[in-house]
């Protein structure tokens, strides 16, 4: 839907979908060895993606003074209609029904504080809890940690873009700025660099580690020398490490002032405009380690570029 | 600038057009041309069987191996004879300390056996059309001899997956396609020995004749099946499986009853392989490893190399790569007697705490390297600080010692060489300690038979006197038995499914394992015994959980008992 008001100072379109992908090619869910190859794709999938885009548009004057503001948002809601899933035992284990490409893993209630706490902890395949580790979820309640208690993590809602630019110009100043923002959205980071050796890069977040002074406090788990199942990431995928993917950012932002004609004219030429602008100039995000649009700690970050300049035109 | 970029849209534009015009031309490829279907593989044309030979060649590829194979370690680091030097939660340390569950088994190999038998199936379903001209010297054509290798293999496959699960599902040889039902359920303990059991009698009389053929040395012959006959039957013979099945009733995890004939029919399976006076005890034992020699009744092909000796060398030298892998337990250290067979606890042997390494088994100086054991032209340092026991965090032994067995003899050379390297999978002094075993099971006590058996091993060892002592009970022999197959076949995989068999895992596995502690000091050397791993054994270990993913996948896979 489009629409156009006023003389075209204010305009919206607004759009809505719902497609739905089938025969898409993806391995079967009944993939058991016992027929002695692997199994190929197949066209089995069924996915839905449902979502709503609108974007709006307002350029007006006041006076001299000139201004926009152009904004737009969208939402997504994505779900697996069919992928051949097998039986799953527990409702939370199902996959069917869940946004595409939902991350599944353990849930974690924090850290464990006491030795107590330790004793009472379920336990993942048998291993030995000790406090400072990453307390698991027992879903099923068996007092094992196993594939039984593995449940979606992270985000669940429908994904969120928005954005929008908003500037003006009076008397040779002209003024931009374009943000850009994300809502609903999680990804696993495990902040796990110590290395199994304790010889690899320490960073600032290791100080946050569980100690028996700073159990209250702690924010990351006990160290150990070595991989250790209770509380390496990589072995209890876990919503513990779960971080916050949402984020707002200033992608761009531009100042410039535009000499008036008479004193271009002055030093011959026929127009002349100083600027300053900066991308990526802030973000505002709850897990600010790493740039929330990078997913992973050894990529390189977005840059934040600073650019001063002068415009010339002969 | 501007002229170049219109004539490259040109010739684009060319190029387009010429494929839209030959695509419209040509046939649609419903498969890709370079496929090679299985009538290729197995060719009515091919009398010399190239193809053929090569499917079959890729079949061995499945076989299992030996050495440092479960994450990088021994699985007899996961019984009380070693552990692992490694500082992390290694997969042999979860088997130790049953720290696993069905959806993490460490040593899960159901998928490769499975798909070895699918392999080996189709290649016996096909082989028949291929016309080939080769005869074994004693008249068999090679279609029957090369259908015997893969149906023993095949047969190995399952056996493989039988000592780890119990009954699993047999699949004949249909060969499942994707729309078919794959949902199948496990055939019974007793079926899949009886499998096992009747394909190496249907194969053994096809098979090579040779085994010390080195040409084809990566064949089995007759003795391999005979001794992988005798093997499963000894395990089916075994308390887990015969009476003592830790689900009584469930025939999936073993017999629903007990019976002193499967004794028999071991021991006769065993004697089989005696009789062909084939095979004999290598004379030196360090060779049998090293050596393509007349004790190996099959082996898989390791080729020569120092793959060993980088992985578990003592960590302290600086000639070659030595990452002392394998800590072989003070248990083991204790289970090697002394040079004049006795064990250590006897007030008779000799046996002296200040200096224990003095006058033990031969096989105790072929098996494990200690403080003081001679190596690459210096004595290994396993005390504290020294070379081979540095301290810090790099990997070193946790417990005093490091494995010797299988390596070449490097103990007065610069560098290590390429040595042989196979993975032995059948050989015979294993054969002459299952005859005993079985036979000593069936009597009521030991005859001259069992004794001349076990102290055949003994001799070899360097014993001496290697005789027992005359009159042991059926009790007493057992326990020589079973010490002797610890020793001999420390490192080899037997223990782990030794110990699960005898169904005395419970005690034997589940205790504290110790570590020699070595001070040297000004005024001499100070021996400590400490803790280095406690390890856990529950009933439902006894057998390997069925893989998690499987159970749930197929509503007819019933799971082992306690998973």
């Amino acid at each position: 839907m489009d629409l156009s008001l006023w003389d075209s100072k204010f305009r919206l379109s607004a759009e809505y979908y719902r497609d739905t992908y089938y025969d898409l090619l993806q391995q079967r869910g009944s993939t058991i060895e016992l027929i002695g190859i692997g199994y190929p794709n197949e066209n089995i999938g069924k996915n839905r993606y449902e979502g709503q885009e609108v974007a709006l548009t307002y350029r007006d004057h006041l006076g001299k003074f000139h201004y926009f503001i152009a904004a737009n948002a969208s939402r997504m809601r994505t779900e697996v209609i069919y992928m051949n899933e097998v039986y799953q035992k527990y409702p939370w284990n199902r996959r069917t029904g869940m946004p595409v490409g939902q991350t599944f893993g353990y849930l974690a209630d924090g850290l464990i504080r006491t030795q107590e706490e330790a004793d009472a902890a379920p336990r993942l395949g048998g291993s030995e809890v000790h406090p400072g580790d990453v307390r698991l979820v027992d879903l099923n309640n068996d007092g094992i940690i196993n594939i039984y208690d593995q449940t979606a993590i992270g985000n669940t809602k429908p994904i969120v873009f928005y954005g929008a630019t908003l500037g003006f110009n009076v008397a040779g100043v002209d003024f931009s700025v374009l943000l850009q923002g994300v809502a609903n959205r999680t990804y696993q980071q495990t902040d796990y660099a110590f290395g199994s050796g304790g010889d690899r890069q320490g960073f600032a977040y290791l100080l946050g580690r569980w100690t028996p002074e700073t159990a209250e406090t702690a924010t990351y788990p006990r160290l150990t020398l070595g991989a250790d199942p209770t509380n390496t990431p990589y072995l209890n995928n876990s919503s513990y490490w779960t971080r916050s993917g949402e984020y707002l950012r200033i992608r761009n932002i531009d100042l410039g002032y535009t000499f008036p004609f008479a004193v271009s004219r002055r030093i011959r030429v026929s127009s002349l405009r100083i600027f300053a602008n900066a991308q990526n100039l802030f973000t505002v995000t709850p897990y600010d380690r790493l740039d929330p649009e990078i997913n992973g700690d050894t990529a390189y970050p977005i840059q934040r570029v600073f650019n001063f300049g002068v415009n010339i035109k002969l | 600038m501007k002229e170049m970029n219109y004539k490259h849209v040109k010739w684009v534009a060319l190029v387009g057009l010429m494929s839209a015009v030959f695509a419209c031309k040509s046939d649609l490829e419903v498969e890709p041309i370079e496929l090679q279907t299985i009538y290729q593989v197995f060719d009515r044309n091919d009398s010399a069987g190239v193809e053929a030979n090569r499917f079959l060649l890729d079949c061995y590829r499945f076989l299992p191996t030996t050495g440092n194979r479960v994450g990088g370690d021994f699985l007899d680091a996961a019984t009380d004879d070693a552990v692992s030097s490694n500082p992390t939660n290694t997969s042999v340390q979860q088997l130790a300390m049953g720290t696993y569950t069905s959806d993490n088994y460490p040593d899960n190999q159901w998928a490769s056996y499975y798909q070895g038998i699918r392999r080996t199936s189709i290649f016996i379903n096909h082989i028949d059309r291929v016309p080939l001209k080769g005869k074994l010297a004693n008249g068999t054509p090679f279609n029957r001899v090369w259908k015997a290798e893969a149906r023993f293999l095949r047969a190995l496959f399952y056996f493989e997956l039988v000592k780890r699960y119990g009954g699993v599902p047999l699949l004949g040889n249909k060969v499942y396609q994707l729309n078919d039902n794959i949902e199948l359920p496990r055939a019974e303990f007793r079926e899949c020995v009886e499998f096992i059991v009747s394909e190496c009698d249907a194969v053994k009389d096809s098979l090579r004749t040779d085994p010390f053929d080195l040409a084809f040395y990566e064949r089995p012959t007759k003795g391999a099946a005979l001794a992988l006959k005798a093997r499963v039957l000894l395990y089916a013979a075994s308390p887990l499986f015969n009476g003592g099945n830790i689900d009584p009733q469930n025939p999936l995890t073993g017999y629903t009853d007990g019976s002193d004939d499967r004794w028999l029919a071991a021991e006769t399976a065993a004697r089989d392989v005696i009789e062909m006076n084939l095979f004999s005890l290598q004379p030196e034992f360090r060779d049998v490893f090293i050596t393509r020699n007349p004790e190996r009744i099959f082996s898989k092909q390791g080729g020569n190399n120092t793959s060993v000796e980088n992985n578990n060398g003592p960590v302290g030298y600086s000639t070659g790569v030595n990452n002392g892998r394998t800590s072989p337990t003070q248990e083991l250290v204790d289970a090697f007697g002394m040079a004049n067979g006795l064990p250590i606890d006897d007030p008779e042997s000799g046996y002296d705490e200040n200096d224990p390494y003095a006058n033990r088994d031969g096989r105790f100086y072929a098996t494990l390297f200690y403080n003081g054991a001679p190596w690459l032209g210096r004595p290994v340092e396993t005390f504290e600080g020294g070379a081979d026991k540095p301290g810090g965090t790099k990997q070193q032994t946790k417990t005093g010692y490091y494995l010797r067995k299988f390596m070449g003899n490097f103990e007065t050379a610069v560098n290590y060489s390429n040595v042989n390297h196979d993975h032995i999978l059948f050989r015979y002094a294993e054969v002459l300690l299952n005859f005993a075993e079985a036979r000593n099971e069936r009597l009521a006590a030991p005859d001259g038979e069992v004794y001349t058996a076990v102290e055949q091993i003994r001799e070899r060892a360097g014993l001496q006197p290697f005789q027992l002592p005359a009159g042991l009970s059926k009790d007493q022999m057992r326990e020589v038995i079973r010490n002797e197959r610890r020793k001999e076949l420390a490192f080899e995989e037997h223990r782990f499914y030794d110990v699960r068999r005898w169904k005395v895992a419970e005690q034997e596995f589940n205790k504290d394992l110790s570590a020699m502690t070595i001070y040297q000091t000004g005024t001499g050397v100070i021996r400590q015994r400490t803790p280095v791993l406690k390890m856990n054994f529950e009933e439902r270990m006894y057998l390997a959980p069925i893989p998690f993913s499987e159970v749930i996948k197929n509503p007819q896979m019933t799971q082992n008992p306690g998973w």
